[in-house]
């Protein structure tokens, strides 16, 4: 188990420098594009289009990691009054839930991503299906956190790495 | 529609993240109601992801982030207690002046809890304050947070709305400012009456000039991120993302309190922070698209103008709704949920988006600092070692400025249109 929940850990630290990296890159490519704008005249081919991109992987791998943290923000006034059997018994039921969300959204996503997949974006000519990946990509991972948090809940594995999340 | 609302009660109850209570709401409503379009369930996912312009919403987190990281809260603190320091009560003034600036640089409310908290809250206690004026006056200031501009919760509702992010921007710069002067008086008010005492500015003259040029430095940053809006020279987006070169530019050079180790850090917790919102957008949109597909705004408003009431008795109706929300749901969902039903029937009203928008946001603000969910609350109960409700009893003769400018930016929709009227067309 020790294993498991250091892989998981692992994990969730890879995810979250690519997706930092990513917005790094959406950051500086911000700051050029005004900059080439105002000082030059010019533009990077493509540059907003980029951004963009790499933004939907950020969401959809950060909402994953931030499942894995349990940092989502939800409202948790009722099941806290829960004694804790019955608070374990409604989160192995909640990451059931989430999984099945999920779990459609990637038997739906291939048929889709096989049918307009193909097309190119505008600016990059990039496939759009290296775009669309990410959502069944982004999927499988909750999935992945979800089945984990239920082992440890079951297992009794103590704290799964969780805080409580809400917003800034 | 029932199958939609029934599922979405019942998994928020179950303490499902509100992104996928949203999203198993959608698809219980697909599978009962409309099984051919659940295969249109991803690529409604994806569209909700595809947005250029919320890529403001990590620019201006990580915007904040930085300047709080550079050591901007304890020169704010120094820059208000010059000018506010010797009134009565003069901590407590300078709690609500430094939020109202400190609102401009964060946009949020919660980090304006946690920074000007954290040094003011042991201060005000140091000097006689009781520790739930001091919990209750930090929280119920840090409800400006989100609606003096720039504001994160705006430019989600400006995704929602279709509508200018500078006109927004605009549009709430003086409902936050009133509530500012208005929670001023009242900390005023009430130190005279508990005899709180007078602060002594201990700066030499060399060290105030210092502290106001730090703070000055500071304090333009909205002035510019706005302004580069309205005036049209950069998008929302780009704004953001001068603004964090500047927070940056400024925190290592000028304040020198941020290095250059902060920053990963800073840019991890921006991007975190957006992922976890807008996979609610994302995940929302499905309800969006129900609520379209069962014509639920076009029957509110049709519903809202035929029940024949003055129009003013109405929209206090639904500020009302508006801080019930607030006081369940956090704001950004809550602005999700709220904005494609009432919109339609606030228009059909005579009332602008802009408007709405600023009503909005300044009601689920005060839905911080109150309980069950208020987080505000929560970060105050962690520095003061109170419990919520004594810092919610405490903060509510402040968030009596609250009610009075939501009561008067309903009734009067020159205090929000005015700006966005003079400076953009």
């Amino acid at each position: 188990m020790k294993g498991l929940i250091a892989a998981v850990a692992i994990l969730s630290k890879f995810l979250e420098w690519v997706i930092t990296f990513c917005f790094f890159i959406i950051l500086m490519l911000t700051i050029i594009l005004v900059v080439l704008r105002y000082g030059f005249n010019e533009s990077i081919i493509g540059g907003n289009e980029l951004m963009e991109y790499l933004f939907i992987y950020t969401t959809a791998i950060g909402a994953s990691v931030a499942l894995g943290r349990r940092e989502h923000i939800k409202i948790t006034w009722f099941v806290d009054k829960l004694s804790p059997v019955y608070r374990k018994i409604i989160d192995i039921l909640a990451f059931l839930f989430i999984a099945l969300i999920n779990l459609v959204m990637i038997y739906y996503s291939f048929p889709w991503i096989r049918i307009v997949g193909g097309f190119e974006s505008p600016v990059l000519r990039l496939p759009n299906r290296t775009i669309q990946i990410i959502i069944p990509i982004g999927c499988g991972l909750v999935i992945l956190y979800c089945l984990y948090h239920i082992l440890v809940l079951i297992l009794g594995a103590g704290d799964t790495g969780g805080t409580e999340g809400a917003e800034g | 529609m029932i199958v939609l609302i029934i599922s979405l009660i019942v998994f928020l109850v179950m303490g499902i993240p509100i992104a996928y209570s949203l999203g198993l709401s959608g698809f219980c409503y697909f599978l009962v109601i409309h099984p051919d379009l659940l295969p249109v369930l991803p690529q409604r996912l994806f569209a909700g992801m595809n947005s250029y312009a919320m890529i403001a919403l990590p620019l201006f987190v990580a915007m904040g982030l930085l300047m709080n990281a550079g050591g901007i809260t304890t020169r704010l603190i120094d820059f208000s207690l010059l000018f506010v320091g010797r009134m009565r009560g003069g901590l407590g003034a300078v709690n609500v002046l430094a939020s109202m600036i400190f609102g401009g640089i964060s946009g949020s409310s919660v980090s304006d809890t946690a920074s000007i908290g954290a040094v003011l809250i042991p201060e005000m206690k140091d000097r006689g304050y009781t520790a739930e004026f001091a919990s209750g006056i930090t929280v119920a200031s840090s409800t400006m947070g989100m609606i003096i501009p720039p504001s994160v919760p705006m430019v989600i509702y400006a995704l929602v709305a279709e509508e200018s992010v500078g006109k927004l921007f605009l549009g709430s710069a003086i409902p936050g400012i009133m509530i500012g002067l208005i929670m001023l008086v009242i900390t005023l008010g009430i130190s005279y009456w508990k005899k709180y005492p007078r602060e002594e500015i201990r700066l030499s003259k060399k060290e105030q000039f210092v502290r106001i040029r730090q703070s000055i430095l500071a304090i333009i940053m909205p002035v510019f991120v706005i302004g580069s809006v309205v005036l049209g020279i950069a998008t929302a987006t780009e704004s953001a993302g001068i603004g964090v070169l500047y927070s940056f530019i400024i925190g290592i050079f000028v304040i020198r309190g941020l290095k250059l180790k902060d920053i990963p850090p800073i840019l991890k917790s921006a991007i975190m922070t957006s992922a976890t919102v807008m996979i609610i957008i994302a995940l929302s949109q499905l309800y969006v698209w129900i609520l379209a597909i069962e014509r639920v705004p076009e029957l509110v408003a049709a519903f809202v103008t035929g029940l024949n009431l003055p129009a003013i008795v109405i929209l206090l109706c639904i500020d009302v709704i508006i801080l019930l929300t607030g006081t369940f749901v956090d704001v950004s969902p809550a602005i999700l949920l709220l904005t494609p039903v009432f919109l339609p029937a606030v228009q059909a009203l005579g009332m602008t988006a802009v408007q709405f928008g600023v009503i909005l946001i300044s009601g689920l603000a005060v839905g911080l600092v109150t309980p069950p969910v208020g987080m505000c609350l929560n970060v105050a109960s962690a520095i003061s070692r109170l419990g919520i409700g004594k810092i919610f009893k405490a903060a509510v003769p402040f968030l009596l400025a609250n009610a009075i400018t939501l009561v008067l930016i309903t009734m009067l929709p020159s205090l929000s249109m005015w700006l966005p009227g003079l400076l953009m067309k």
